[in-house]
């Protein structure tokens, strides 16, 4: 264990020389979340609730999405495929760790240079439209969202990491890379909260895992589901996330096979 | 001053023959490429079509009309991204860190121009033209009547403020003459031009003199689509005539302003 505490601690001091890269990312956060909250404001302008949610509902929907996807955020599927196409696993293979363990070590120590930066200023503006907009918001959901977002991103970190191992196969991850943020953005409930959707179309968007990575932990904050549907959806979340640990396990086996470099 | 234009313009086409040539090579990912383009429009259009579902109209935009301006917008995206931020001025902080701008810099040719609108990225094809055609859809069923005269006034606007939001892009990216790392800089801009995807009526108070003046994502799509709904106001011309030019100008301006505080990485 002492090797992934050195590798987490190399990590943490790689991702931290980047501190003014991540405060812009953060700044291009905020000025999305901006940009949703001018369009809601305009339209409850001319009225006081759309679907189950009122003014108030929308801003905590929309303030919590950010600080969600601070936990359940990964970037695996941006770099791991380029070092295996470029040859540069080679030199990880002969290390004395997993390499999937070893990501989610790399992983984990920039999520916490980010939080360090992010966490505050979205905890300050949260207070501040908590206070002004009179928003009330059960700590013990808050601490049960927190735990879910823990399983949220191991199902993420599993999904991209089956994602990044396609490297072994096609030429361009980033594609896939970019269609499942797209994805997200529609079937996770980054664009919109999913309960506003009609019931025509929420089987669809319920039968798939990315709703478990922003919507549910989001949902599960607002305390605006019931403890069987938490329990319900949680049992799913498990699931997917084995799911994609044994498909990453079988992709790494059989692209480790066909993987091949040279002049490493 | 007149050759100089048409010696760019012919240095631009030689250019995207080029780029066209590299892009085709991958087909497959040029296939990827368009697919995720689209898809991340669809994902735009469902987004709009959940908010309708539960509402009538936003900031007196109905449905059909805010179709049109997401068809406009699309439309507008595509041509900015594709001429002047994917393949260039994303990539600038890069040359910037790793010194390759340096040799940029040699070429007989305007800086500026080269690091901005040198590589265009031709799987924004497929997206531009469904935006045009999502903006016919949106407007035919508004009903209005279509009128010829609308398409010059409209094209102005819309050039104005492909203009503002390349300098404005330019600039923001510029700053990453000072700044080790700054890759998110240029998505920092593209985030700020779309802003422009909601109609202008959506902000209020001094955020609307802010989206028209400083940052003037007012002329980009909302203006441009009004004028096709009938709404033209005639001072919208000289105004977004006026501030493509002001814009543009500070753009090269500051681009020289620091290029005086470039030091090569490479050499």
């Amino acid at each position: 264990m002492k090797k992934y505490w050195y590798l987490f601690k190399s990590n943490l001091a790689a991702s931290l020389e980047y501190r003014g890269a991540l405060f812009t990312w953060l700044l291009v956060e905020l000025v999305s979340l901006t940009s949703s909250l001018f369009l809601w404001s305009a339209v409850f302008r001319t009225r006081t609730t759309v679907g189950s949610f009122d003014f108030t509902g929308i801003l905590t929907y929309y303030l919590l999405i950010p600080i969600i996807g601070g936990f359940t955020s990964i970037f695996v599927s941006e770099h791991l495929p380029k070092k295996i196409k470029n040859g540069d696993i080679s030199a990880d293979l002969l290390k004395p760790y997993s390499i999937a363990f070893g990501t989610l070590i790399n992983q984990f120590s920039i999520k916490l240079t980010q939080l360090t930066i992010k966490l505050p200023i979205y905890i300050g503006l949260g207070i501040f439209f908590l206070v002004l907009f009179h928003i009330q918001l059960q700590p013990h959901a808050l601490l049960l969202a927190f735990g879910i977002c823990l399983f949220s991103y191991i199902l993420h970190f599993s999904m991209d990491l089956c994602l990044s191992y396609l490297a072994f196969w096609v030429d361009d991850v980033w594609s896939f890379s970019l269609l499942k943020q797209v994805s997200l953005m529609v079937f996770g409930g980054l664009s919109f909260p999913l309960s506003l959707l009609p019931e025509f179309m929420k089987p669809l968007f319920w039968a798939l895992p990315f709703r478990f990575i922003y919507y549910f932990p989001t949902a599960v904050a607002q305390g605006s589901l019931s403890n069987q549907t938490i329990l319900m959806d949680f049992s799913v979340l498990i699931a997917w996330t084995v799911g994609f640990l044994i498909l990453g396990k079988i992709l790494w086996q059989k692209g480790l096979k066909k993987y091949s470099a040279y002049g490493n | 001053m007149e050759t100089n234009i048409f010696r760019y313009i012919r240095l631009w086409w030689k250019l995207a023959k080029f780029s066209a040539t590299l892009e085709m090579e991958y087909r497959l990912s040029f296939l990827l490429e368009i697919i995720v383009e689209c898809a991340f429009f669809a994902v735009s259009m469902v987004g709009l079509r959940v908010v309708y579902w539960n509402v009538t109209e936003i900031a007196g935009w109905t449905y059909p009309e805010l179709l049109m301006l997401y068809g406009v917008n699309m439309v507008f995206s595509e041509l900015i991204l594709g001429f002047a931020f994917i393949y260039n001025l994303r990539d600038l902080p890069n040359k910037i860190a790793t010194g390759t701008l340096d040799i940029i810099l040699t070429k007989p040719m305007n800086s500026q121009y080269a690091v901005s609108l040198w590589r265009p990225y031709f799987a924004m094809f497929p997206s531009l033209i469904s935006g045009v055609i999502i903006a016919i859809i949106g407007f035919r069923q508004t009903g209005i009547e279509f009128h010829i005269a609308n398409i010059f006034p409209f094209c102005i606007v819309f050039g104005s403020g492909l203009v503002m939001a390349y300098s404005l892009g330019m600039m923001i990216s510029t700053i990453s003459m000072w700044w080790v790392n700054a890759q998110p800089l240029p998505m920092l801009a593209q985030q700020f031009i779309f802003l422009s995807k909601h109609p202008y009526s959506v902000y209020s108070g001094m955020w609307k003199i802010l989206f028209l003046t400083v940052i003037p994502v007012a002329f980009m799509v909302s203006i441009p689509s009004s004028i096709f709904l009938g709404n033209l106001e005639w001072w919208w011309i000289p105004a977004s005539l006026s501030l493509a030019a002001l814009f543009l100008y500070a753009s090269h301006i500051f681009w020289n302003f620091a290029l005086r505080h470039y030091s090569g990485a490479s050499a």
